[in-house]
């Protein structure tokens, strides 16, 4: 009788202590999910998080990339920053700059009546180089040397807003198109200035936290690569001197 | 037991069927310790295929490439289309990407390595980045099985590379403008609509507006050569 009544009560005891616990089975087996392997920043799962936005999303943000002195973007992207704008902007902006620089330099030859136009390959790479670096590398300097001041702003965030900031260069590309010297050193200039400003604005709060010496360093540090930038494209890609190369 | 011996008749009249199916479609007879395969198998996976002519060997995987360009290419085989490009393969690919480098190589007098070398740069990388773009954003695909698409699809630039070379040289620019431009838009829906099914809804343009960059550049490329 005794024995019957254990084999019925077993299950049911199984089944109860399975009842308990299973939510934090559950869990267990979720943490394994989502969990980042060690060295996280090598593997695939590490980046989908950067990857969760919208394409309307997207649009939201490149239209606020425009308007430099506004607060929405910073609202936006409060704890969603992405590496989709980022990288397809600046990969476009490659593009655009090569095709803009050949065809610049297609019309100055046609113009100054030198010998047959032969495209430049080499504006692909010097392009890739000069803008991935001001889109990667110089924001990972700058946090770098923001997190040394103390202030708690991450990488992806400033990699996010100086990838977005540089969207407004892909009009002035073509606006240059224009053989206008003047017209192109302000249009590259207007580029960098608007740059610029939406960097420091999406900054702000950060260097809120830092006493004057601190803010002035990396304000000085921040404006001098923006000058390097403007002279760099507007010397490199359209203007005669540097991109007529045999 | 009669109702043993049925079966067993059934059975066993369904091993000769197979066996000359087997026997009828390759010239050697298959090995004597494989297994015969059950009867609506495909007799292809057990063939024996190292003792067949070489030139048999190159028209069926021939054949297989002409195959994925029909389904990759034409816009109104929509729905088979998923189905055969489930098994990838990078031969076809690896072709149209020759071809079109050779071809761009030919027309160039000054620097025919470096155009070459950067073709082929362009479009394996541009593959790879693509694909990894659509995996980053939650698409579910294999990762070559992407980058068959996309190459499989550079065959309507290459179409238009060989029509640019073949016109005479003083073509007004409109006219190769409008070639290069055919080919690109060619291109551009055939992937699309494979990597537009990867991801969702919400996130397409994102899925999308690579893939179109990709093809512009080659476009570029063919057009300024």
């Amino acid at each position: 009788m005794t024995t019957e009544m254990k084999n019925l009560k077993e299950p049911l005891i199984q089944a109860a202590i399975a009842d308990i616990a299973a939510p934090t089975i559950q869990k267990k087996k979720k943490k394994k999910k989502d969990e980042v392997p060690l060295c996280g920043i090598l593997s695939l799962k590490y980046y989908r998080q950067f990857f969760k936005i919208t394409s309307a999303d997207v649009g939201t943000r490149i239209k606020y990339a425009f308007v430099p002195f506004s607060n929405k973007f910073a609202e936006h992207t409060e704890d969603s920053a992405d590496l989709w704008g980022p990288f397809w902007i600046q990969t476009t902006l490659i593009f655009v700059l090569a095709v803009c620089a050949n065809i610049t330099r297609f019309l100055k030859i046609k113009t100054e009546k030198l010998d047959d136009f032969k495209y430049e390959l080499n504006f692909v790479p010097a392009a890739a180089g000069a803008v991935y670096f001001f889109g990667f590398i110089y924001p990972l300097l700058l946090t770098l040397l923001m997190k040394c001041f103390g202030s708690k702003g991450g990488f992806i965030q400033t990699i996010c807003v100086m990838g977005y900031g540089m969207v407004v260069f892909i009009p002035v590309c073509f606006l240059c198109l224009i053989q206008h010297d003047k017209l192109q050193w302000a249009l590259v200039g207007y580029g960098g200035i608007n740059s610029a400003l939406f960097l420091f604005n999406n900054l702000a709060n950060d260097m809120r936290r830092m006493n004057q010496s601190q803010r002035f360093v990396i304000l000085a540090f921040a404006f001098a690569v923006q000058v390097a930038l403007i002279i760099t494209f507007k010397l490199k890609f359209f203007d005669i001197f540097f991109a007529y190369k045999s | 037991m009669a109702d043993l011996e049925g079966r067993i008749n059934l059975v066993g009249s369904n091993q000769p069927g197979s066996h000359m199916q087997a026997f009828s479609s390759s010239d050697a007879p298959p090995a004597p310790n494989l297994p015969l395969p059950p009867p609506g198998a495909p007799v292809r996976a057990y063939e024996n295929t190292l003792n067949e002519p070489i030139s048999e060997t190159i028209m069926r995987d021939l054949r297989m490439i002409g195959y994925k360009l029909k389904y990759v290419l034409n816009p109104k085989m929509r729905e088979e289309r998923a189905q055969k490009l489930r098994d990838w393969d990078l031969w076809g690919p690896l072709i149209l990407c020759l071809f079109l480098a050779m071809i761009l190589s030919f027309q160039d007098k000054t620097q025919p390595e470096s155009i070459f070398g950067t073709i082929f740069v362009i479009i394996w990388a541009g593959a790879f980045i693509v694909t990894m773009n659509a995996k980053l954003l939650g698409g579910s695909t294999s990762f070559f099985q992407s980058v068959c698409v996309l190459g499989y699809c550079v065959f309507p630039l290459d179409l238009a590379a060989l029509t640019l070379w073949f016109l005479p040289r003083d073509t007004p620019f409109l006219i190769r403008l409008a070639i290069v431009g055919l080919g690109f838009a060619w291109s551009t829906m055939s992937s699309v609509a494979f990597m537009g099914a990867l991801v969702t809804d919400e996130k397409k343009v994102l899925g999308v507006y690579p893939v179109f960059l990709f093809y512009l550049f080659l476009a570029w490329f063919v057009l300024i050569v």
